[in-house]
């Protein structure tokens, strides 16, 4: 499949720009090669733009009456075929070959129009393109009072998809918008005034199991022998939830693993401690003595029906997106499960944990000794955020709260660190992410 | 015409081209030259018209208060009261008092601008029509309208527009109910000399023909339209040789004569109550004011030759000698009529300036009836 | 109960009247002897004789101020003029004396000019016109547009009882309209027996939450068609027919657009000066924080009447126009 843009052509040496007049065609139309797609005229001629081939109209991205620039994209095809470059009639332009799959089309002239024009007769009706980002944002008085009735600001109703004519918030939208957010209330908790129980037994003792007492005891050392200090950051998880919306499906059909938010901080994780600057995050501390570990073996806390185990991924940072994911996947199934071996919690160099499934924003993570550092991420929620040029925007957002060892770090470092992370979280390149 | 192309040009006029003293007899001697038309030249006897003391004293009286409220209003007018314009009919008293009081009260009287007399002589009260000069709310349009547009329904009087030619229609109208009730009444309208050029004047007229209506219409030909003379207006020798086109009978009378006046009209309308349908009467006077209060005439007529008419044809001293003469009246009576008209016009001056403004809050009332 | 022309309900209404009050008289050009140009009034000059049934020369102005006079004098006439389009020559009188004369005091005056209005097929520039913008600003007349045979006899019932001047559009083009071919919201049984239908009050052809489609007179058709087509694409639209152009039902107007907050003002009239402004501007006024899309106004375009068919087709609002401009409502 191929994508074909269909561009204004110039009509003329001297024509820049020239003005959309009807679209013949609406998005999803099949069409064939020669079709007429839209009229157009310069201040020279009246003309037709045709299709370059056959395919399906996918994106028609100008209004009738418009002007644009000779270039400008008026609408995307798709075809089977690769659709090669051709040179408009009159086009003398000294620019390079257009790339191969953007195609100019050849133009069929009509006569000059006639004054006085007939009056358009209304054969189609123009399909509105749903775009929002720079696209049509008035509000019509309807839609304002509604808002204010409502008690919501234009902010409030800014992320709004429009339906409307350009992409605008028709009343429509606003009233769907409205009662959604009625849905989306919390559900009322039921209120009780009578004693828990009316048991005679109102105590209940449960001795620790052999799991919770070993957690107890290597959570006392670490408390107990470790000064730890907690950082905490917000991080934009705009650009992973949008990647990891649209890919998750077919990465899952692909390689049978579920794609969690789990691997991109991992990812994010390796790449801050390949920084050297970050090192001495990713080791041990005893005997005075800090180990920085050139390697990372990613301790992962799982909650299984003991309770918290901390699985480790050995070698993660030698580890490809696939099978960091999948790996990662492995150990926490697997813990849950209760089926890890004893090698396989051992060795850790730095542990990852998740509490964000509650709902919960920040936390204080406590350090699994001997290790410097652990880094606890929270809910990925749609927070306000400030935009620039002050603008009010809504994110989804995540907290990240890194605690570490205050023996072998100090705050800068430990800050640094969870600004890398953060930097290499909303930064992620993923046209490396091959899958 | 020779006299406006002269007057146009500096040259005084002579007073051969204007309005004409011996109008009739140059007329008589035309018309009866005419061949092939029918001529019908009343010569009415003094004697005929009869002796009624009371009714002659009483067509006296309100001859001679159409001249005081006018007198009145004119005076009113140049105090300030009249908002807008005032028309007068001074020189017509004697034709609209002798005409409109042919009429029963349950008759329809369709007047113009002209036709104060007919107002009174119907019974419309003086003091309401100066409350209508002066835009107050007695008045009967309540200040809606001003100048001679009143109507009074209580007398049946229809209210005027400005637009010329439209009360022979309405007229017709009117007549027109009376027919199909099967009542014997008769209506009068009036129209003036320039008037009857309009296209209504014939439809109106031409429906009242065919239909034989019970109506008399009354020309007003006081040989002037505003600026214009009757030469400007028809071709013809005189607008009631128009009768026998429509296939009614015709008069011409000299207006300024109010028991011939009297007379005339009172057979045509009873011509029309019997069923024998409609009567046009040319009644011939001068028009001896301007147009307007605010028409300076003095630029357009011969000011000798009016202050003649005023003398030896005007109607209040034509019925003076005339009762005198015929020692219908004394003199004493005469004058004490004439003082009575003008306490009268006097005391309804004041009694319309009593009658307060309209209250603007009642502006949109009444815009549609109930 | 029955299912009429409208032709026939406005004869039924005009007769029902003569019976009800001796001082209902009928006058106009060759209504009597000749039963109508449009043959409303066959068999009533037999019936009601020459005097209340009366065929007058040709004379707009005189007879139109003659109805005036005899309205002044009791009477309750009812005139018949052969062609909307003749009524300028009655202008005056209707406008000057008429209109504003129970306003100067000087009398009610009771009067139905029927005037036989709108375009055929090829009518021409005068016998095809739409009167009521040049009347409109008039105060003292009312004016209203029938458009069903059941509205035309219950509004000129309502008309001559009035004691106002008021101008009764007859659309020419329903006068024999086929009953079969009516939408079904249109073909609406006339009751017999006496019933009036009050001058002001508009009719719901059609409901609907999307669109609000405001219109009177011959595209009452055009608005029912255009309507079911939007409806075939999921566009629900609302159909009103004011019946009365003054007074007119401001009410359901303003009532229709807070709940659509989407207007489409139509008639057959030329688009510029017509009543449509009126209506448009007042939801503007008082609407305005309901509307959800520009107001839209459908009508003639701005040339005299063409005969020729390609040229009076092109001339008048058809329904794909009207399908074009809710198109465009409901995308906006």
């Amino acid at each position: 499949m191929y994508r074909a843009r269909v561009r204004m052509p110039r009509m003329g040496t001297s024509v820049h720009e020239s003005t959309v007049i009807e679209w013949k065609i609406s998005v999803g139309d099949q069409v064939s090669k020669g079709d007429p797609l839209v009229s157009a005229e310069s201040d020279k001629v009246e003309f037709e733009i045709e299709a370059p081939s056959t395919g399906v109209v996918k994106e028609i991205l100008v209004d009738p009456e418009s002007t644009v620039p000779v270039g400008e994209v008026l609408a995307v095809l798709e075809t089977k075929e690769e659709v090669v470059e051709n040179q408009t009639a009159g086009d003398t332009s000294p620019s390079g070959p257009p790339k191969a799959s953007e195609w100019v089309a050849p133009v069929a002239p009509n006569k000059p129009r006639e004054k006085p024009a007939a009056p358009p007769s209304p054969s189609r009706p123009t399909e509105p393109p749903t775009r929002i980002d720079g696209g049509n944002r008035l509000l019509s008085p309807r839609v304002q009072r509604l808002a204010t009735d409502h008690g919501l600001d234009i902010a409030a109703i800014s992320s709004i998809p429009g339906t409307g004519s350009g992409g605008r918030v028709t009343a429509r939208d606003l009233k769907k918008f409205i009662a959604e957010e009625k849905d989306a209330l919390p559900q009322s908790v039921p209120l009780s005034f009578s004693p828990i129980t009316e048991d005679k037994e109102r105590e209940v003792h449960v001795p620790f199991s052999r799991l919770r007492r070993r957690i107890a005891e290597n959570l006392t050392r670490s408390v107990s022998e470790i000064p730890q200090a907690t950082t905490y950051l917000e991080i934009d998880m705009s650009r992973v939830v949008s990647w990891r919306d649209a890919n998750k499906d077919s990465f899952a059909k692909k390689h049978g693993t579920r794609l969690t938010f789990t691997p991109f901080f991992v990812l994010a994780i390796i790449a801050a401690l390949r920084d050297p600057g970050n090192a001495r995050m990713n080791g041990s501390c005893e005997n005075g003595t800090l180990t920085i570990k050139r390697y990372v073996n990613l301790g992962l806390a799982v909650d299984s029906p003991e309770g918290l185990v901390v699985p480790v991924l050995t070698g993660a940072d030698g580890m490809n997106f696939v099978n960091l994911t999948q790996g990662l996947a492995d150990i926490s199934k697997r813990a849950r499960g209760g089926n890890l071996s004893p090698a396989e919690v051992k060795d850790g160099t730095i542990t990852l944990t998740n509490f964000g499934t509650s709902g919960a924003l920040f936390g204080n993570p406590i350090i699994n000794p001997p290790q410097v550092a652990i880094i606890g991420t929270g809910t990925i929620s749609p927070r306000p955020v400030a935009l620039s040029k002050g603008r009010l925007g809504v994110k989804p957002t995540m907290g990240l709260s890194t605690t570490f060892d205050h023996r072998a770090n100090d705050g800068m470092a430990a800050g640094h660190f969870a600004a890398s992370i953060q930097a290499a979280i909303e930064g992620l390149d993923f046209s490396r992410l091959e899958y | 015409m020779e006299g406006a192309k002269a007057q146009a040009s500096g040259i005084p006029v002579t007073r051969g081209d204007f309005a004409r003293l011996d109008y009739f007899e140059d007329l008589q001697e035309r018309y009866l030259s005419i061949e092939g038309l029918e001529a019908r030249w009343h010569t009415i006897e003094a004697l005929s018209l009869g002796d009624d003391h009371d009714k002659f004293m009483r067509l006296h009286h309100l001859v001679s208060l159409t001249r005081a409220v006018e007198e009145t209003l004119d005076s009113a007018f140049r105090s300030g009261h009249i908002p807008g314009t005032a028309f007068f009919g001074r020189g017509n008293e004697a034709a609209s008092v002798a005409s409109a009081s042919c009429l029963e009260d349950e008759e329809w009287l369709i007047p113009m601008h002209r036709n104060c007399g007919s107002h009174l002589a119907k019974g419309h009260p003086a003091a309401s029509i100066m409350a209508h000069f002066f835009g107050r709310a007695g008045g009967p349009s309540a200040g809606r309208d001003g100048n001679f547009h009143m109507g009074y329904h209580p007398k049946k009087i229809t209210g005027l527009i400005s637009h010329i030619g439209t009360t022979v229609p309405i007229a017709s109208g009117a007549a027109w109910a009376e027919k199909i009730r099967g009542t014997d009444r008769a209506v009068l309208a009036y129209i003036g000399d320039g008037g009857t050029s309009a296209g209504d004047f014939h439809e109106g007229i031409n429906l009242a023909a065919v239909k034989q209506l019970p109506l008399v219409v009354i020309v007003d030909n006081n040989q002037y339209a505003y600026k214009t003379l009757p030469k400007e207006q028809f071709a013809c020798d005189s607008i009631i040789l128009k009768a026998p086109g429509y296939g009614i009978p015709g008069y011409l009378i000299d207006g300024t004569n109010a028991l011939l006046m009297h007379k005339i009209c009172g057979d045509a309308l009873d011509h029309a109550r019997s069923g024998g349908g409609p009567t046009l009467i040319e009644s011939v006077t001068m028009r001896i004011t301007g147009h307007s209060v605010y028409d300076k005439f003095t630029d357009y007529v011969d000011i000798e030759m009016h202050s003649k008419w005023a003398e030896e044809r005007d109607p209040i001293k034509q019925l003076d000698v005339y009762l005198l003469k015929n020692k219908i009246a004394t003199t004493d009576e005469i004058g004490e009529s004439h003082a009575r008209a003008r306490k009268e016009a006097e005391k309804a001056r004041d009694e319309a300036l009593k009658s307060p403004f309209p209250d603007p809050r009642t502006i949109t009332d009444g815009v549609y009836a109930p | 109960m029955s299912q009429i022309t409208y032709r026939e309900a406005i004869s039924a209404a005009l007769w029902d009247e003569m019976e009800r009050d001796e001082n209902v008289f009928l006058l106009g050009e060759d209504i009597g002897f000749g039963g109508g140009a449009f043959y409303i009034t066959k068999g009533f000059q037999e019936h009601f004789g020459q005097d209340r049934v009366a065929d007058v020369p040709l004379s707009e102005a005189g007879f139109t101020g003659a109805a005036i006079g005899a309205a002044l004098n009791g009477m309750r006439p009812v005139v018949e003029f052969q062609f909307a389009d003749f009524v300028t020559e009655s202008f005056k009188m209707i406008i000057d004396f008429a209109a504003g004369n129970h306003y100067r005091n000087n009398g009610p005056v009771p009067l139905v000019l029927r005037l036989p209005a709108a375009a055929l097929v090829s009518a021409g520039p005068f016998h095809s016109q739409n009167p009521e913008p040049w009347f409109f600003t008039t105060p003292g007349l009312k004016i209203v547009a029938p458009a069903t045979a059941y509205d035309a006899k219950g509004m000129l019932k309502s008309a001559i009882r009035d004691n106002n001047p008021v101008i009764y559009l007859e659309y020419k083009k329903f006068y024999n309209y086929p009953l079969d071919d009516l939408p079904e919201a249109l073909r609406l049984d006339v009751p017999e027996e006496d019933y009036t239908v009050p001058l002001g009050v508009a009719r719901v052809l059609r409901e609907g939450e999307e669109i609000s489609l405001v219109t009177f007179g011959t595209t009452v058709l055009e608005a029912l068609e255009a309507a079911d087509v939007l409806a075939r694409e999921g566009v629900e639209v609302e159909v009103i027919d004011l019946r009365s152009i003054f007074p007119f039902d401001k009410g359901a107007i303003l009532e229709s657009v807070k709940k659509t907050g989407k207007l489409l003002v139509l008639h057959e009239a030329r688009k510029r000066g017509g009543v449509a402004g009126e209506f448009a501007s007042i939801a503007a006024e008082e609407a305005f924080e309901y509307l959800d899309a520009p107001i839209r106004r459908v009508g003639a375009i701005d040339t005299p009447i063409p005969l020729s068919p390609p040229l009076e087709k092109a001339y008048l609002p058809g329904t794909d126009e009207v399908i074009g401009v809710l198109r465009e409502l409901a995308a906006y």
